[in-house]
């Protein structure tokens, strides 16, 4: 089933035009002329959408709470700032589809009372800003944005706004701060955004995925979209795949496909015929998976009973050739260069671990090491300011839980090495 | 303002356009800095000092952003930046031999810049082109599936570029 990817391999499907044949901007005006606000809301809730940044919160809860803070003006941002490493989903609904996004964020901006939204977008992604730019003129030339919408005395006005190399901005406060011209820090919550956010407004802070799945459900209705894949999270969901496969990209699949579906029957298998080790399911913030593993489920209730998450659906898989140890460190220094700095777990905490994780695989660790490592991790999961510290640890912890032996051997042949060179004894 | 002499009419107007899309004078900060880097190359102090009176805010205001976030830089860089991602997917697909290949050709270490001011080369984390990988993005342009020894004639490419 496609429902975010329909548009892709049509010709200039970013176009309006290409949009406009395939039901494009049908539901912006079902909702102006038929609908009031909170018909909009109820139908969302209906559809049970969850947020596809990586949190999973009901979307219509979101946009309730929105609507019903009275303070004004309000504000819709779009969290484009996909940087969980892994991901590159949302890539695809900007640069093939950015029509549907526009058209979803009008209708969240109708139902919550905004007269405003923002695209939040990474900038390492400045060919997607351009294209949303395009759109967004287009759009407002046939009245779809912009004052007045088609006559119906709602307005709405996007502006695409570039991020500057800041993973964490994809948190969504640090998102509000970093809109507000500021180092992009994680805000303590409550008070949510949806009553605090950009300039201490009503803000609702919405994925890509998440609104480009509106139009759709306002079209065919909440109860078509709740019976699509699994009933505590339904709908399609894109999972970027990349690693050891054969055919890395994204997948739009029903959420709850299993892990072992989604590598070898549409990526294609492991690269060479290789048998599977290991998959990060949801990027580096989240715990690895083993070989034992290969059923779980793709949706966030599974993944978390699991002890692990979907996040935004990003599968790092490694072969039996990968080195698990070396795979952790990576992540661990990808989480050291973007702490924001303000929380101390998080600073110096994640620098430490990767200090650790780097004597282990330079042949100078010690089985104590191990120990050493898990109540660091503890330390910085249970203390973290903000949600980016607390993943920070998943890599270290889980691979040191599933592949123990690899750290171990890297250790031992480094005491083997010391004791050669006469250094232990 | 324009005493200075540090922007033209034309980027003058420009970045009046450009603030001119925020009610909140500050949101119009990174967009200004994109800007000014993109004319300029880099950020440096005194335009950074304009950026901040300009939307009249604090100086600190321009300068701790600038130098927070991983694409802006104080300090100038070569005509061309190729950002090689050290991520995962990248690392598993041959990101090191890409980078020692890169710094080998060129001569120079990462966060550094070619004596011709041609060519700064920095690691950078995952760019989302990880199906691509390893990836390399040089100024705007995304590099997929890069192989070290197509390395030369890729830097060719830019060596004529303007």
């Amino acid at each position: 089933m496609k429902i975010l990817t329909r548009n892709v391999g049509q010709p200039n499907p970013a176009h309006i035009d290409s949009y406009l044949v395939n039901e494009g901007y049908m539901a912006l005006p079902r909702v102006l002329r038929e609908m009031s606000p909170e018909d909009v809301i109820d139908e969302i809730k209906i559809s049970r959408l969850r947020g596809r940044g990586g949190a999973g919160f009901p979307a219509g809860m979101k946009w309730d709470f929105a609507s019903r803070d009275r303070r004004t003006p309000k504000h819709i941002i779009c969290n484009a700032d996909e940087g969980e490493p892994g991901t590159f989903k949302d890539r695809v609904i900007i640069e093939y589809d950015p029509h549907a996004l526009l058209e979803g964020m009008a209708i969240a901006g109708y139902a919550v009372g905004a007269t405003r939204g923002f695209i939040y977008i990474r900038g390492e992604y400045p060919e997607g800003a351009r294209i949303l730019e395009r759109a967004i003129r287009q759009a407002e030339a046939r009245s779809f944005l912009g004052r007045n919408i088609l006559n119906s005395g709602f307005d709405f006005v996007i502006t695409v706004h570039r991020g500057a190399g800041a993973y964490i901005c994809g948190e969504e406060t640090a998102l509000i701060e970093s809109l507000e011209g500021k180092r992009g820090q994680s805000r303590i919550r409550p008070p949510f955004p949806v009553n605090v956010g950009y300039r201490n407004l009503p803000t609702v802070v919405n994925n890509v995925e998440t609104l480009a799945n509106v139009a759709p459900i306002i079209l065919r209705g909440g109860s078509w979209y709740a019976g699509i894949g699994i009933a505590e999270c339904p709908g399609t969901k894109l999972f970027s795949i990349s690693g050891n496969v054969e055919k890395p990209g994204v997948y739009e699949l029903p959420m709850g496909v299993p892990l072992r579906e989604l590598i070898f029957e549409h990526a294609g298998g492991i690269t060479g015929g290789r048998n599977f080790k290991a998959a990060f399911p949801g990027g580096a913030s989240s715990g690895c998976l083993d070989a034992s593993e290969l059923d779980v489920r793709m949706d966030f209730n599974s993944l978390a009973a699991a002890g692990t998450m979907l996040g935004s659906g990003a599968v790092v898989v490694l072969d039996e050739t990968a080195d698990m140890v070396k795979a952790a460190c990576v992540f661990t220094r990808f989480f050291e260069h973007e702490s924001c700095g303000k929380c101390t777990p998080c600073r110096e905490g994640v620098y430490w671990v990767r200090q650790i994780m780097e004597n282990i695989l330079q042949g100078r660790g010690s089985e104590a090491d191990l120990d050493l490592l898990l109540d660091i991790c503890d330390s910085i999961r249970t203390t973290s300011f903000c949600g980016l510290g607390e993943a920070s640890v998943n890599p270290i912890v889980s691979t040191i839980k599933k592949f123990r032996d690899e750290y171990l051997a890297y250790i031992h042949a480094g005491s083997q090495e010391r004791t050669a060179l006469g250094e232990a004894s | 303002m324009s005493v200075h002499g540090l922007f033209s009419d034309s980027e003058l107007k420009a970045m009046q356009q450009i603030a001119g899309r925020y009610e909140e004078p500050a949101s119009a900060i990174l967009p200004l800095l994109h800007f000014v880097q993109e004319a300029r190359g880099h950020l440096g102090e005194n335009e950074l000092v304009y950026v901040a009176d300009f939307l009249q805010v604090p100086h600190v205001r321009a300068y701790e952003v600038a130098t927070y976030y991983t694409m802006f830089t104080i300090k100038p860089r070569g005509r061309h930046v190729i950002q090689v991602c050290r991520n995962l997917s990248c690392t598993m697909g041959g990101a090191e031999q890409i980078l020692e290949r890169l710094t080998g050709e060129l001569g120079v270490g990462v966060g550094e810049t070619t004596a011709d001011g041609l060519f700064s080369i920095v690691e950078v984390e995952c760019i989302g082109a990880c199906d691509l990988a390893p990836a390399i993005m040089i100024d705007e342009e995304l590099h997929g599936r890069v192989a070290p020894e197509t390395l030369p004639e890729i830097l060719g490419a830019y060596r004529v570029k303007k």
